[in-house]
């Protein structure tokens, strides 16, 4: 496997700095998550590696090359950004939302033709949303509309996915549903995939790699299993938990807070 | 893919292009059919076969049976009104609909950079100093695109230009042109200078003469043609700055084109009919409620719409009374009534 989008000794500052000396590569059919607290620096690292800021040090390459050499369109050819927050003022129908995915392969004053629009058609197919093709944009679920920017991602035809909390905001069965469609796209069209998360248990159920992310530097990486501990999570977040095996190979985590029903309890024992 | 697929999506593709297509071509129909009606209109009374054959008689060799004044009327005085309302009419409403996209906001009017402000200036600062007809046409296009270009700078930051910053920066220039302008009508003399002033802040096609015809037109269409090109670019610069710039839009150079294009059209527009509001902001959203808030269908609708709705305010203030009534008026008072209306019947939604 070749790393598709790499991070070399990067370092970004504001007034303050975000993060520095971080390097990660991604890699086609992998799906990597990136977990860390609020105001770790996620957001910035991700819109860093998709060239909308630029590193103060360090580099980011793309298939080998300087992200920075490429083109507009030549980079969104192959990166495909989903942001956490996104406000649509016109309604805009379904089909023609990810239709505006193709905008990458189109010329300066041309307009979607019928090859565009039958792969933005594909795209809502893949994720389960072409019943949804004629609706309102803006009069769809939250779910709905986070799977359509997904749709609208796999139109530009990237190999990389960048998702910036993509199962925030959304009900715990749209939560799963956007999970099983990101690790189909990395497994059956081969995406090199990398969504920040504040769900552990949603990088041990689909991550094939996982960054611990804290205070701007890199906590720990690697294999789920390997990287999602107690001690981790602990020094990441300042609770206790405990990462529990279940049957097969599969883990979840529990946090050890102190269950509510006994605080409860104790008051009605006082009276 | 499969063929299913890609059959489903060439007709649903022509389902949703066809019904736009249609309301196009009748809106130009239309528009067609009241740019002829609105020749008959005015004091000359001329009759349909006459006006027709004068017409005709440019284009084929026709037997002259009319006198030089029907020539006149025609072609010297009403044809080059009827033109102007139209190219001002679906300029003004084309600019709105591009802004109301890029701004992302559909309560921005053409004159949100503060082109109106800084023409209208131009306008009264060039009576005042007793220039002619001509000079004052120039000294509100330069005003009117240099006020643009100041709001440019200001709201230009480490070369990105965004939105917010462009719409408070309009506000300030346009401020700063609206004190200067009160402060020439202060100064006007108010028996000769003030009225001419005042009447011109109101808009009129009521002066417009051949030449002016064949001066302004050229500007405006070039704008026109320019807006239609990036049209469904609009669409994407609608997502937000930086969504654009992920799907491989270059955001600083087609918001620098539309400024451009909608600039050049409302400075010509304004130098050469003063200042005629309520068109770019009102237009734009019955084009929305025609053909949907694609840009694609909704920037020739836009134009197409304001270039008769133009044209039949200009009809009412010729026709009305004795006495021309200006356009500012009509279109406010007509415009202003109109959009609460619909305001109310879409419950705020842009649809």
């Amino acid at each position: 496997m070749t790393a598709t989008l790499a991070l070399e000794h990067g370092s970004f500052s504001y007034d303050r700095p975000i993060f520095a000396g971080l390097s990660l590569a991604l890699e086609c059919g992998r799906v990597d998550a990136l977990l860390g607290p609020n105001g770790c620096g996620k957001t910035t690292l991700l819109r860093c590696l998709g060239g909308a800021l630029a590193l103060r040090e360090g580099r980011v390459t793309l298939e080998g090359r300087a992200l920075g050499e490429y083109g507009e369109a030549e980079r969104a050819r192959r990166i495909a950004f989903v942001f956490q927050e996104h406000h649509t003022v016109f309604p805009y129908s379904v089909l023609e939302a990810v239709r505006m995915g193709r905008t990458p392969h189109l010329g300066f004053l041309a307009s979607p033709g019928p090859h565009d629009t039958a792969i933005a058609e594909r795209a809502l197919e893949t994720v389960g949303c072409s019943h949804l093709r004629s609706a309102r944009y803006t009069e769809i679920s939250g779910g709905e509309r986070q799977l359509v920017l997904i749709a609208r991602a796999l139109a530009q035809e990237p190999s990389i996915l960048l998702l910036d909390e993509p199962t925030s905001h959304l009900d715990f069965g749209n939560q799963m549903l956007l999970l099983m469609v990101v690790e189909r796209l990395a497994r059956e069209q081969g995406l090199a995939v990398l969504m920040s998360t504040h769900h552990p248990d949603h990088a041990l159920l689909v991550a094939h790699h996982v960054y611990l992310m804290k205070e701007g530097s890199i906590l720990a990486q690697g294999a789920p299993c390997d990287v999602v501990t107690a001690e981790h999570l602990r020094a990441l977040y300042g609770i206790e938990v405990s990462v529990m095996a279940m049957d097969g190979d599969r883990q979840v985590v529990v946090p050890m807070l102190q269950p509510h029903s006994d605080g409860r309890q104790k008051r009605e024992e006082k009276r | 893919m499969s063929r299913a697929v890609a059959a489903r999506a060439t007709s649903a593709r022509a389902e949703e292009g066809a019904r736009q297509r249609a309301i196009l071509a009748g809106l130009e129909v239309s528009v067609l059919a009241i740019a002829l009606v609105s020749l008959f209109l005015g004091r000359y009374p001329i009759d349909p076969s006459t006006l027709v054959r004068v017409v005709a008689s440019r284009l084929v060799p026709v037997e002259r049976t009319w006198v030089d004044n029907v020539e006149t009327v025609v072609w010297n005085i009403r044809l080059p009104r009827v033109a102007m309302a139209m190219f001002v009419g679906g300029s003004l409403a084309i600019s709105g609909a591009a802004f109301q996209g890029m701004f992302r906001n559909p309560l921005v009017s053409p004159d949100i950079l503060g082109v109106t402000a800084g023409g209208g200036f131009g306008a009264a600062l060039a009576i005042l100093l007793g220039g002619n007809t001509l000079a004052i046409q120039l000294s509100a296009l330069c005003f009117g695109v240099a006020a643009v270009a100041l709001t440019y700078l200001i709201g230009r930051i480490y070369r990105t230009t965004p939105t917010l910053m462009l719409v408070l920066a309009g506000i300030v220039v346009g401020s700063i042109f609206s004190a200067l302008l009160s402060l020439i009508k202060y100064v006007a003399d108010p028996n000769e200078k003030l009225p001419a002033i005042v009447f011109w802040l109101m808009g009129s096609l009521s002066t417009v003469s051949k030449s002016e015809t064949v001066s302004a037109i050229p500007p405006m269409a070039a704008g026109i043609a320019t807006l239609l090109a990036v049209r469904w670019r609009i669409n994407i610069l609608s997502l937000g700055d930086e969504e654009a710039r992920a799907l491989g839009v270059k955001v600083e150079l087609l918001k620098g084109v539309i400024i451009v294009a909608c600039t050049l059209i409302t400075a010509t527009a304004v130098s050469v009919c003063g200042i005629i509001g309520w068109v770019g902001l009102v237009i734009p959203h019955v084009g929305r409620l025609l053909v949907g808030p694609n840009h694609r269908w909704l920037l020739p609708a836009s134009l197409l719409l304001g270039s008769g709705y133009l044209i039949l305010i200009d009809d009412l203030s010729r026709t009305i009374t004795a006495a021309e009534v200006p356009l500012g008026i009509l279109t406010a008072l007509i415009g202003a009534p109109f959009f609460a209306l619909m305001l109310r019947r879409t419950r705020g939604g842009w649809h």
